[in-house]
């Protein structure tokens, strides 16, 4: 492999670029814009263990906001509640192939459709 | 192209926290790292040389494992820091990516590809997403990234020579000419997409993740072609033990024991062990060489110093063997996970917990491992407070102390011994105040929003010895070189105090009554010689300072030899008890030396009454609970904290702390009139 791998770059931000003028075009993503299309929402601390939720908006502090979206909890991303801790806070999430635990604080600002 | 060695041409290994990086740093590195420093902070920098199959060299540097180049913490500010300092024309960044967690780990990898560097992905653990059955193909992957990708298990050591190769490929292709098709212009390109989003209002930090998050799914759908895996996992399986209601708690307890009993009762041996080899040797110097200050300087100051510095080394290498065999297993993150909710109830978070415990037997490894916590304000918090804790160099002087004052004295409503009631006290002391002082810091000095507590429970996994070994020497030769140094220092300083300057008549004086007394009298010899180390502490500087701080001590009930003995312990606590022996002229004691307590009980103030009444004894516990008299712990702050700033708060807060609590005991505890027949 020689250099022109990395000519590459190009793509992926041609692809970056695409996928920002997309989200324009839809009039963004604020989070209580997806809440309040339906009623079955609820907090994903509320979710009962062992069952899987999808993600439809993050209403916590921007710090807490951003670290969860980078961790890879976004809208539309699907969670499963695995446990609570023995103590009952935190709880374990799986997502994304791994496995993540938050607290039941934190989890409360996260709204999941069952 | 082969290349000559061509200084500063760096590999940078970023990579997710527990994605195998510091394993693959080995592999690549063959296990020969310096671990340096970054300046104004405490974050291990590790270099090694990596030579490729065409004798061409390069740099590898292992950064701390981040989830974003938007640092939350210490150790990501600094993998954040040196990846954007990086020079494209002479770095090539290695982004180990863990292969079972791909999403998530591309994210950090995409991050740096936007910053226009080479990048070359490790895709770890490939050994186990073949176990879930997931089929990944890392070519389509590369494909659709437009990076290039390697599979690898750094763990079973399979693909590290690929890996190597590739990279010779990269840097050997790395020449002027294609150094400009490389270059991307994408800082611009970030400014003016956030100048644009910002100005219709959507937060452009979000929109970003969001945007990358989709564009690494689109690229994953291409790469795999089943399913993410959901089955149950080996992992899952252990898990429903281990953090079980009723088993998890139980097996949370017995490793913490365990973990606690080495730190307090395997450790015991081998410092042992140290301690008889540094006086055999201080010994035969003493012997072997003319008697003088130099002799002495050797034996008793750098020796002394030096046996100072090893005797902590068994509790370091355990404990953070222990703690890189929890890490390395995934356990760890099971203990923070299991203990949050307590943590939380005292402002802190789980990861706090092995730090505090193993504070009880020592705050030196202690204060060390608080490297494990992510967040900078918890941890000076923890670090700042720990010191309070009871620790096992603690114990002698209340051995010695609650024996002296309660030898004789009837059990309490006929159960309890007076002393285990006293140690069972100071110990509920020491961790009520620290807790009082933690929570007084955060509401102080380290004051602001909690961090979110996120924390990844990565898969268990079989740990590597040679990794354990690694981690934990690592540790150690950073404690040896740069905590070891100032405490060899101060032992020195201490030792000059404690002998100089010398007073001739007497030396004099003694010389001829030993010399005498020997050939008639052996034990009368030996008391001669108590007798004169008593005297000749009294003449030194130490003695001297001792006199003219006892009005500062007097309130306390301590006269100017507790002084003495006050000094002579910031060596380490326990020395306070030989210290004491030698003015008191019972000779070296340790804490079960019946002659010591018997002259404690003997000894008065000059006006006849009672140097050592219950109450001044209690008083001289509080005193050694709540003050810094532990230079090791002073070294060791300034180690971790890179600076002077912070071992000197400790030792002034806890200083003054001790000074006024003592006081107040000893004043209300004479106009109460207890214990002080």
């Amino acid at each position: 492999m020689d250099l022109s791998d990395f000519s590459g770059i190009g793509i992926v931000f041609a692809h970056v670029n695409d996928i920002h003028y997309q989200l324009q075009m839809q009039g963004g993503t604020s989070p209580s814009d997806s809440s309040s299309t339906g009623p079955t929402t609820c907090a994903l601390s509320e979710v009962p263990v062992g069952k899987e939720a999808r993600i439809v908006g993050l209403h916590g502090e921007h710090g807490l906001r951003l670290r969860l979206m980078e961790l890879g909890l976004l809208c539309g991303t699907e969670v499963t509640v695995v446990r609570t801790a023995p103590l009952g806070d935190p709880i374990e999430l799986l997502l994304r192939g791994y496995r993540l635990s938050i607290r039941i604080a934190d989890a409360s600002t996260v709204e999941v459709r069952v | 192209m082969g290349l000559s060695p061509i200084a500063g041409r760096r590999a940078l290994l970023v990579g997710n926290p527990n994605s195998g990086k510091t394993t693959l740093f080995n592999r690549l590195s063959g296990a020969r790292a310096k671990v340096g420093n970054y300046p104004g902070v405490t974050v291990d920098r590790r270099v090694a040389s990596v030579m490729f199959d065409d004798r061409t060299e390069i740099e590898l540097v292992d950064l701390p494992g981040t989830y974003s180049l938007q640092p939350r913490s210490e150790d990501e500010a600094i993998a954040s820091s040196e990846i954007r300092n990086a020079n494209p024309g002479n770095d090539v960044v290695v982004c180990v990516v863990d292969a079972t967690a791909l999403s998530r780990a591309l994210y950090l990898a995409v991050q740096v590809r936007e910053l226009g560097l080479p990048v070359v992905i490790a895709l770890n653990m490939m050994d186990l997403v073949k176990l879930d059955q997931v089929s990944l193909d890392p070519e389509r992957l590369s494909e659709a990234l437009g990076i290039v990708v390697v599979p690898i298990s750094a763990n079973r050591n399979e693909g590290v020579d690929v890996l190597k190769a590739q990279l010779q490929q990269t840097f050997g292709a790395y020449t002027i000419s294609t150094y400009e098709k490389i270059q991307y212009p994408l800082g611009l390109a970030e400014q003016a997409r956030a100048q644009q989003l910002t100005s219709m209002g959507i937060d452009d930090a979000e929109a970003v993740v969001s945007a990358r998050f989709r564009f690494i799914d689109a690229c994953i759908e291409r790469a795999r072609s089943s399913p993410e895996n959901r089955r149950r996992t080996f992992t899952d399986r252990i898990d429903g033990v281990l953090t079980h209601p009723v088993w998890g708690l139980l097996v949370f307890l017995v490793v913490m024991f365990a973990m606690f009993e080495a730190l307090f009762s395997w450790s015991e041996p081998l410092i042992g062990a140290v301690e008889s080899a540094i006086a055999a040797l201080q010994g035969w110097i003493l012997q072997s060489f003319p008697a003088g200050a130099l002799t002495e300087l050797v034996a008793n100051g750098i020796v002394a110093g030096v046996g100072n510095v090893l005797v902590f080394a068994p509790q370091i290498l355990l404990l953070f063997l222990f703690i890189a065999f929890l890490e390395d297993t995934g356990y760890l993150a099971r203990v923070a996970f299991v203990i949050d909710r307590v943590m939380r109830a005292i402002g802190l978070d789980g990861r706090a917990f092995v730090p505090l415990l193993s504070s009880f037997a020592c705050a030196v490894p202690a204060i060390m491992a608080t490297r494990t916590m992510e967040n900078r304000r918890d941890r000076m918090i923890v670090m700042l407070s720990l010191p309070l804790i009871s620790c096992s160099a603690r114990l002698p002087i209340f051995v010695l102390i609650v024996a002296t004052i309660f030898s004789g004295t009837a059990r309490i409503f006929h159960v309890f011994s007076p002393a285990a009631v006293a140690l069972f006290a100071l110990y509920l002391l020491s961790i009520a105040v620290t807790l009082f002082v933690a929570a007084l810091l955060r509401r102080t000095l380290f004051r602001g929003a909690p961090a979110p507590f996120v924390l990844e429970l990565p898969r268990y996994r079989m740990p590597n010895g040679v990794s354990l070994w690694l981690s934990a020497w690592y540790r150690l030769r950073s404690f040896l070189v740069d905590a070891g140094t100032i405490i060899l220092a101060m032992t020195i300083i201490l030792w000059a105090l404690l002998n100089y300057p010398k007073n001739h008549e007497v030396e004099q004086q003694y010389q001829a009554a030993i010399a005498q007394a020997e050939i008639t009298d052996a034990s009368e010899a030996a008391r001669l010689r108590d007798e004169r180390d008593s005297q000749r502490l009294q003449h030194s500087a130490a003695g001297k300072i001792g006199h003219a701080i006892e009005p500062v001590l007097k309130p306390l009930g301590f006269d100017w030899r507790i002084g003495v003995g006050i000094l002579g312990s910031f060596a380490a606590r326990e020395v306070f008890v030989s210290t004491l022996g030698i003015v008191f002229g019972t000779g070296d004691a340790d804490e079960n030396d019946q002659s010591l307590r018997t002259a404690l009980n003997k000894a008065t103030w000059p006006d006849g009454s009672r140097l050592i009444t219950p109450l001044s004894g209690i008083c001289l516990m509080v005193f050694f609970l709540l003050a810094c008299q532990c230079m090791s712990t002073i070294a060791v702050v300034k180690r971790e904290t890179m600076s002077w700033k912070w071992p000197a708060f400790l030792f002034s807060y806890m200083t003054l702390l001790a000074y006024v609590v003592t006081l107040l005991v000893y004043q209300v505890g004479r106009m109460m009139s207890w214990g002080i027949a």
